[in-house]
């Protein structure tokens, strides 16, 4: 009996009972040995705690093991069900059993970045990679293996047992600091091939130091929100010009004035016959205006015909105070402000829909306007750079196809905003 | 006999590569060095 090869100490037999569904395990070949690369969670594997990383499969119901590819292992085990009698060689290394608390230890994390398991040569197990994209909830429940992290995607944990593989936070931030490296190497040689003694060297390389101090956007931390019926998340669109968000927040705002309202802008300008301080501009001098800009009481400002405009954060506040949704169209710039203050803000990407759909909304808007195919392109142009930018601060992406249609979806995303629990930014919460 | 036995020497180089354990643990590496592909993984 082969027992004795191995000496009858280190070999161990394992039963498992198997569906048509995989146990949960992964297989690594190691020169001729087949073993055990990791225990996936949610799987028969590791509910019965019966194997382990790093042990030797030596055979499968009498099946000899050693020598094969996985590749033929992993089929083999795909036509088995029923009871499946392993032996293996136990790991000889130390495996830290978890202790209660990080087995119950879960991080919900918001995707910054896109990720396709099927473009990725450094996914260890293919068929385990998740793919997702900017803005997805994912729940991390396994951090074991320092650069592949275990998770499940928001909804997908009732239709599948058991978890998938993601790059963990290090391993992403590394592989994209590492192509940032790459893509200034390649710039430096060219250059170098490239210029006679000429000053252009300085500009080149302040321009590598920019790209060095680049934020790399990998996952960020969310916790649960419920919803509060006093204090109304501010709705902020978010848009390239010209894709209909003055157009969707004035049809919210007449559809219930009761229950929505736009921030009252600060201007430096001096009121007309007929405008009301505090209720059509907070009225201010030049000088009041630059105070608060230092001080950073402002979401945005700009200048118009030499005067001073913008939204302050209280004017958000205020509304928020009254019970009201304030809706708001800001420059994605003002995005990094608004997300560090307390406002909690629900952000809105309006975005366009293709050539043909629209140029239908242009005309119906601007009907005595020559739409031209460069001013639609460069509407589209615009979303995208938008997306590629600031993509992994929106919340919700609205493709505004149709106006009514547009704003029936926008409507009905607000409500749902009022009675469920959302995934925001973790430091919202805790402070 | 001696192409199998290369084929052999190929895998086991890289089957003993495991940058879970060994390399990273958090700390961090030249990139070049870390960013190798890791051994294929097949589920059972």
């Amino acid at each position: 009996y082969p027992m004795q090869t191995y000496g009858e100490d280190s070999v161990r037999i394992v039963q498992l009972q198997k569906t048509n569904e995989p146990l949960g395990a992964t297989v690594r070949n190691d020169g001729d040995a087949v073993i055990i690369g990791r225990i996936v969670k949610g799987g028969t594997a590791e509910k019965s705690g019966l194997l382990h990383e790093g042990d030797e499969i030596l055979e499968v119901n009498g099946i000899d093991m050693r020598g094969k590819n996985i590749n033929d292992v992993s089929d083999l085990l795909a036509n088995m069900s029923g009871t499946i009698t392993f032996m293996i060689i136990p790991t000889g290394g130390f495996t830290p059993k978890p202790s209660p608390r990080q087995q119950e230890e879960l991080i919900h994390v918001k995707a910054m970045f896109n990720y396709d398991p099927e473009e990725d040569i450094y996914i260890p197990c293919r068929e385990l990679g998740i793919s997702f994209m900017k803005g997805d909830i994912l729940h991390v429940i396994s951090t074991d293996d320092a650069n592949w992290w275990q998770a499940y995607r928001e909804g997908e944990r009732e239709h599948q047992s058991l978890a998938g593989l993601i790059p963990s936070r290090n391993f992403q931030e590394q592989r994209e600091r590492n192509k940032i490296m790459l893509e200034n190497e390649a710039k430096e040689n060219k250059k170098k091939s490239q210029t006679c003694s000429c000053g252009r060297r300085d500009k080149k390389r302040k321009r590598k130091s920019m790209y060095e101090t680049e934020e790399i956007l990998t996952y960020e931390e969310v916790e649960i929100y419920y919803p509060q019926p006093n204090r109304k998340r501010p709705i902020v669109l978010i848009g390239p010009r010209n894709v209909g968000r003055h157009e969707l927040r004035s049809r919210l705002m007449e559809s219930d004035i009761d229950r929505f309202a736009a921030a009252v802008p600060h201007t430096s300008r001096p009121a007309r016959g007929d405008e009301v301080n505090g209720k059509d501009y907070h009225f201010v001098t030049k000088a009041e205006f630059e105070a608060d800009i230092v001080s950073n009481k402002f979401v945005e400002h700009g200048e118009l015909e030499k005067n001073l405009y913008g939204t302050s954060l209280d004017a958000v506040q205020q509304v928020i105070n009254t019970g009201k949704i304030c809706i708001l169209v800001l420059h994605p710039e003002s995005l990094q402000v608004l997300k560090s203050s307390d406002l909690k803000p629900y952000i809105v990407f309006v975005y366009p829909p293709n050539m043909e759909k629209l140029r239908q909304m242009q005309k119906n808007f601007y009907p005595d306007t020559t739409i031209t195919d460069d001013m639609l392109k460069e509407i589209i142009e615009r979303g995208r750079e938008m997306e590629d930018k600031y993509g992994h601060f929106f919340d919700y992406i609205l493709v505004n196809q149709d106006m009514d249609r547009a704003y029936d979806e926008l409507l009905q995303e607000i409500n749902r905003l009022e009675v469920e629990p959302q995934w925001v930014p973790i430091q919202w919460v805790d402070s | 006999i001696i192409f199998l036995k290369m084929a052999r020497k190929k895998r086991r180089t890289r089957g003993t590569y495991n940058p879970s354990r060994q390399e990273m643990n958090g700390s961090k590496l030249e990139l070049g060095r870390v960013l190798k592909p890791p051994p294929e993984e097949r589920l059972i």
